[in-house]
């Protein structure tokens, strides 16, 4: 038993569903809070309960932190669950949560300050020996002259990245090729940074070729127990966003993996870690050298891939950590026990530049098949709206090998029907059947290197041929007798629903 | 029947017609033997042999992860591309109008930023595709724009 009831769940979309899911399989009875533009999204109708917490702007609503722990006391919750972005590296929401008697379910606030700074955290690897990308950054939070910016440019060397001080998903990020480009990149990296965390402060590092994405997922308990559970590769991205996700790495020797894999625990006790975390390392191709990129204080998107490889469930693993208790086990008793992927489904146009679609799901038809999990944030009916992030849904798949897992991956894509919007998911087939992906051959830059001129695939004519045959049936019901499948196939449906009858 | 669809700049023709316990459908002088059982959400079809299950909702049709929205021929008008010396730059996703940073009257360079648009957490700016006179500002900001909404006109 934990001591926890009830707990508040300050997030939407499918990770909110996620983490409801989490408190139900822990017999917990779980709070949503909700915008007004969300008032009949998923997880409002997965809880136990909900309030509405504000206007769909997401600083008026989700963001809101004295509005949400107000909601935490209405509803009598014992402890809130940020799940990730929105207020999930907010050192100040962590420490208002406790200041209000109640527990927040991630890190200690000074852990959270000390990562969510970027350029803190890349002084305390530095002495703690992990190493670092060569970069520049700000002394104290006055904003720094541009002349300084430049001059800091010039000695690392172009390209350079411009990246927010407490960012994270690649919002506020901009790779600067030029001189010329810099003060632009600085400008709209401060907008994009203000906007996303309310801090406009960024640092510049150097641009890696071919590098990888590896992170580590840690997890230490309150009673000084760290341990890591493996890497997760996430090279392939599209405008410096993970879309599909992987572990193990196709990279990484066992050698490479135990020496990671004690950066990371490393990096965690640095910083007095807590609860879940990752640790983002960029490995050069070439060299196989690492480096800490930073640390991420909170539940990842793509934690579900080490949940299937692990055996261990995360979120839950969260929830008990809070709760005070011991980690179940040490790092000797855990394995990487198959081959796990992950593809985060988006509402965008892969044709037109990934830019985002928006509009009402009108048929979601998820696949199932035994080894694949899918976490949708929307079904039938839920509106995918220009106030939040495209990430509609993440589907993961697990087999014995790779080739296994991605053929199982393709397979269960190729089964998911979302009607209404734009989706990637034609786009992420593409990705995950190309030969260089198969051969594990995967950087940052895989999508420019390898899919720059992808297109929509050719409309079939079956597309062509199911909707006009609706049309027409539509417009005549005697032949909805006329026309049926010989009885004994397996097709099950046999009302009159009627479509396409009035236009 | 004939029904006419627009698929991004194509136009499809399909006919249907009855053809003994069977429909004829006509795809692009492409002939098809199709049987078919309307169910709730979509359709249930033989198409040559092949079993397909298809979902139909509003103009979207979609057999598992082949989706596409048909929209109707006469629902759609489409401009010819005549010459004009004034260019009309519209949103390439729909958003929020952040900021306009131009007024009508001004004079732009190349690549200039004229707009900033945002979306799902995502500024991208609108530039001007070559040097110019701003001849009409149709947005201000906070405004919400669809796809394809015009922002502003350049005069070259």
């Amino acid at each position: 038993m934990t001591l926890f009831k009830k707990i508040l769940i300050a997030n939407r979309g499918e990770i909110a569903a996620r983490l409801i899911r989490a408190c139900h399989e822990l017999n917990i009875r779980a709070v949503a809070v909700y915008s007004e533009a969300d008032a009949n999204a998923l997880h409002i109708r997965m809880a136990d309960e909900s309030v509405l917490i504000g206007p769909p702007a997401p600083r008026e609503s989700y963001l809101d932190m004295d509005r949400i722990i107000q909601a935490a006391k209405e509803t009598n919750a014992d402890a809130i669950h940020p799940g990730y972005g929105f207020l999930s590296e907010n050192e100040h929401f962590a420490s208002a949560v406790a200041d209000s008697g109640l527990i927040f379910i991630g890190p200690p606030p000074n852990a959270i300050r000390l990562m969510g700074s970027k350029t803190e955290a890349r002084t305390i690897m530095q002495s703690s020996g992990v190493p670092i990308v060569p970069g520049f950054q700000s002394r104290g939070d006055a904003s720094i002259a541009l002349t300084e910016f430049a001059e800091a440019a010039e000695k690392i060397g172009y390209p350079i990245l411009v990246k927010a001080a407490a960012g994270g998903g690649g919002k506020g990020m901009r790779i600067v090729r030029s001189a010329s480009e810099l003060s632009e990149a600085i400008a709209a990296a401060q907008r994009e940074a203000a906007h996303a965390f309310g801090d406009d402060r960024v640092f510049l590092e150097k641009y890696i070729d071919s590098p990888r994405h590896i992170e580590f997922q840690v997890l230490a308990d309150s009673h000084g127990s760290t341990v890591h559970l493996f890497e997760r590769e996430c090279s392939i991205q599209r405008r410096h966003q993970k879309i599909i996700e992987e572990t193990p790495s196709p990279l990484l020797t066992p050698e490479m993996r135990a020496k990671m894999g004690e950066a990371a625990v490393a990096a965690a006790k640095a910083v007095g870690y807590v609860n879940a975390g990752t640790v983002e390392f960029i490995v050069d191709s070439k060299t196989r050298e690492f480096y800490f990129l930073e640390m991420n204080t909170r539940l990842q998107v793509e934690h579900p891939i080490t949940e299937a490889i692990t055996g261990i469930d995360l979120a839950q693993a969260q929830i008990n950590i809070a709760a005070g208790k011991h980690l179940p086990f040490k790092q000797t008793d855990l394995h990487q026990r198959g081959h796990a992927i992950e593809c985060r489904v988006y509402a965008e146009d892969p044709a037109n530049d990934f830019l985002p679609s928006i509009g009402k799901v009108l048929r979601a038809v998820e696949p199932t098949r035994a080894g694949v999990r899918v976490d949708a944030g929307v079904h039938t009916g839920d509106e995918v709206s220009i106030h939040y992030d495209p990430m509609i849904a993440k589907v993961i798949a697990h087999a014995e090998t790779r080739d296994a897992a991605i053929r199982k991956m393709d397979a269960a894509l190729a089964e998911y029907t979302l009607l209404g919007l734009t989706t990637n998911i034609p786009f992420l087939r593409a990705v995950i059947t190309h030969l260089a992906f198969a051969r594990g051959d995967v950087t940052t830059h895989f999508i420019e290197d390898h899919l720059r001129d992808w297109n929509m695939p050719k409309v079939k004519d079956e597309l062509l041929i199911a909707k006009a045959v609706v049309e027409f049936l539509g417009s005549d019901h005697r032949s909805i007798t006329n026309y049926q499948l010989p009885a004994n196939d397996v097709w099950d449906a046999t009302d009159s629903f009627r479509l396409g009858a009035k236009r | 029947m004939r029904y006419v669809y627009h698929v991004g700049d194509e136009v499809k023709i399909v006919d249907v017609e009855r053809e003994g316990d069977e429909l004829r459908v006509t795809v692009d002088e492409r002939v098809h033997k199709v049987k078919a059982q309307l169910r709730e959400g979509g359709v249930t079809l033989d198409v040559d042999g092949k079993r397909l299950t298809a979902w139909v909702a509003d103009n979207w049709v979609g057999i598992g992860s082949a989706v596409i929205a048909l929209n109707k021929a006469d629902k759609r008008k489409r401009r010819a591309a005549g010459k004009s010396d004034h260019d009309m730059l519209s949103s390439a996703m729909p958003g929020q109008v952040r900021s306009v940073l131009v007024s009508e009257g001004d004079q732009v360079e190349k690549g200039q930023t004229l707009v900033l648009l945002e979306a799902m957490k995502m500024e991208i700016k609108v530039a001007a595709p070559h040097a110019g006179k701003v001849a009409k500002v149709l947005v201000i900001a906070g405004q919400v724009v669809e796809r394809g909404q015009q922002l502003i006109e350049i005069a070259h």
